[in-house]
């Protein structure tokens, strides 16, 4: 049986009200919906063991600030990242807008690499302003899932996620696992690397959608600059 | 072989009325070692574990130690505060689970801090761990074989990569084999657990080594051994080659000292400085201690044990519900909270700690929750070092 551990950033735009992407989170993991909570919960980071198939995997959500005054350090966030989840109000089609944005965006830092869900929370609520046929066209076009959720309801939250986990592990399945490539090692010191561990590594090093070690990375170091004012 | 010593949970002290959870300081975990020839091994053993988990565990007294029983004292972060007894039976659940969860990472320390110990000590097999070994000698962890390999790695990086002419300001050594480093620490943990898995563990209470534990007692060999040779050499380097790091740390130092009051103000958050830094002083120490510690996992811990004390704090004052009338703690809340703790800091090597995290951590932890919050501090120091500057202008 394999292991894997993947990280999923949420993202969602906070402006008049709230989209609910803390509160899908929380019901996925918990299964709880805030109405009367007794105790805190910290939400910033959460992280649950899923099953599928005979895989083991571990999947890390991190929670974003959804302000606009953190925008710029979104890539902090999402660098590395497997899976990301948009969240919008369905009641509310800015919101949707800002989802696409975050799209553009993750394709243009991330790349291809990133699996993307975008879910239209609240779908509980009656008066929807985003009509299922420019999201369906939308999310299509984009290479995304598009689902409806309720956190409230509990709608189609396990489904986001356990189908989002689903599509990077078969993105990832043609990558080796690291019980395989332990299988090729003999000796203690292997100084010589597979791959994979170059590329990870490598894209840790030389600063590849870093924050900060970014002094040889155009394309990062202008966002730098941005968020530098 | 027999296990040198016995290490017993005492599940019961939870619901016994001595522990009331209002009491600051709880027993719960005794250590009987089997013979005095091991006592004293794992004294230090338990000493080390100790430090390494000063969050949960207060302090140790002494005079309980007799030659035949350690007891450790317990402190529950908890019930630092007042006690609420309306919340008496929730709180209790709460304890009891936290107080296993404390031993259980006790044992963990001792059992990582064990290894860490006989690979330096370079004694073969006589691992202080409660270990039960069959007599099939090919499964004998040699752990001699990996200092000695961990010795000759370390000198021949120092002589091919001239990493002595860094120290002199003059010569400027492209650091080409940093990642060597880490490639080893990764290969070497791999094997070092693929090869001994089934020894890796303390049989009496199921906690086990895996593979980050060994990563970072290699780690802790390479960065704080030999007077941080490495360490101080990595840390040069990140300012070295990284030219925005060294002049974001400035600049973060020059602001992060006149700018908490307007961040605080910017951030909607209704304190004033003085009181913001009273409230958040435990987070803020916290924090600042970075820059003494030399392993990158323990660096980490120290981050995420930071964002903790700041949520800790959070809800003791309810400074969340002032905006938005409730108890969950998303991003939303905390990171504007944390920038003001980060503020706080007044760190001269903010950026320097944090290249170096990215560079040099182990990139598992970074895809967990220690990645979260140094991404958050990361996070927190740009918003600083950008805020501020609009402002002025």
């Amino acid at each position: 049986m394999s292991r894997h551990n993947f990280k999923i950033v949420l993202l969602g735009e906070v402006t008049k009200g709230r989209v609910g992407k803390t509160s899908l989170t929380l019901r996925f993991v918990k299964n709880s919906f805030d109405d009367h909570q007794q105790s805190t919960i910290q939400a910033t980071y959460l992280q649950k063991e899923l099953r599928i198939g005979d895989k083991t995997v571990t999947i890390s959500v991190w929670d974003t600030a959804g302000q606009e005054r953190f925008h710029a350090l979104g890539p902090i966030y999402y660098r590395n990242a497997d899976g990301a989840l948009l969240v919008y109000d369905v009641t509310d089609h800015d919101t949707f807008i800002r989802a696409k944005n975050w799209v553009k965006e993750l394709r243009k830092v991330v790349g291809d690499d990133i699996t993307i869900t975008i879910a239209g929370n609240k779908s509980d609520m009656k008066n929807r302003q985003v009509s299922d046929e420019e999201v369906a066209e939308y999310a299509k076009s984009v290479g995304a899932v598009h689902l409806h959720t309720s956190a409230k309801a509990n709608r189609n939250v396990d489904e986001a996620f356990l189908d989002l986990t689903k599509r990077i592990l078969e993105k990832k399945s043609s990558a080796p696992s690291r019980t395989e490539l332990l299988g090729k090692q003999n000796s203690g010191i292997i100084i010589d690397n597979t791959e994979r561990r170059v590329t990870r590594t490598e894209s840790r090093m030389y600063g590849k959608n870093g924050g900060i070690s970014v002094a040889d990375e155009p394309k990062t170091t202008q966002e730098q600059k941005q968020c530098c004012g | 072989m027999s296990p040198p010593f016995n290490v017993s949970v005492k599940r019961d002290v939870a619901y016994s009325p001595r522990f009331h959870p209002s009491s600051p300081t709880n027993t719960i975990l005794v250590l009987t070692p089997r013979s005095s020839r091991s006592s004293s091994v794992s004294s230090v053993g338990l000493q080390q574990g100790l430090l390494q988990n000063e969050e949960i565990i207060d302090d140790t007294d002494e005079d309980l130690h007799t030659p035949d029983q350690h007891t450790v004292t317990i402190h529950n972060k908890f019930w630092n505060s007042e006690f609420d007894e309306d919340h008496e039976e929730e709180a209790q659940s709460r304890f009891r689970n936290s107080s296993i969860e404390s031993a259980r990472s006790v044992i963990h320390n001792k059992l990582k801090s064990s290894l860490y110990t006989s690979i330096l000590s370079q004694k073969e097999v006589e691992v202080d761990l409660d270990i039960e070994y069959d007599n099939d000698d090919d499964n004998m962890p040699d752990l001699s074989l990996y200092l000695h390999q961990i010795k000759i790695f370390l000198k021949s990086v120092a002589e091919q990569q001239k990493y002595e002419n860094l120290f002199k300001e003059s010569a400027v050594a492209p650091l080409q084999d940093d990642y060597h480093c880490i490639i080893f620490l990764k290969n070497t943990s791999e094997h070092l657990m693929h090869r001994h898995k089934n020894q890796l563990h303390a049989q009496s209470t199921g906690c086990e080594l895996e593979y980050s534990d060994i990563y970072e007692i290699l780690e802790r060999i390479l960065f704080e051994t030999q007077d941080h040779f490495f360490y101080n050499i990595f840390i040069k380097d990140v300012g070295r080659h990284f030219n925005a790091v060294k002049s974001n740390d400035q600049i973060f130092f020059d602001k992060s000292s006149d700018c908490l009051a307007r961040v605080l103000k910017d951030l909607d958050l209704y304190y004033d400085s003085e009181t913001f830094k009273v409230e958040y002083n435990e987070a803020i120490k916290c924090l600042k201690s970075i820059s003494q510690i030399y392993s990158p996992t323990k660096k980490l811990h120290c981050i995420t044990r930071a964002s903790k004390k700041t949520m800790y704090s959070m809800t003791k004052k309810s400074a969340i519900s002032t905006s938005h009338g409730e108890t969950i703690i998303s991003t939303d809340h905390f990171l504007p909270v944390f920038i003001c703790v980060v503020c706080c800091t007044h760190m001269p090597d903010t950026f320097t700690q944090l290249c170096f995290l990215n560079k040099y951590a182990n990139e598992e932890l970074l895809i967990g929750e220690h990645g979260f919050y140094l991404s958050s501090f990361e996070s927190a120091a740009h918003y600083i070092i950008s805020q501020d500057h609009e402002n002025t202008n």
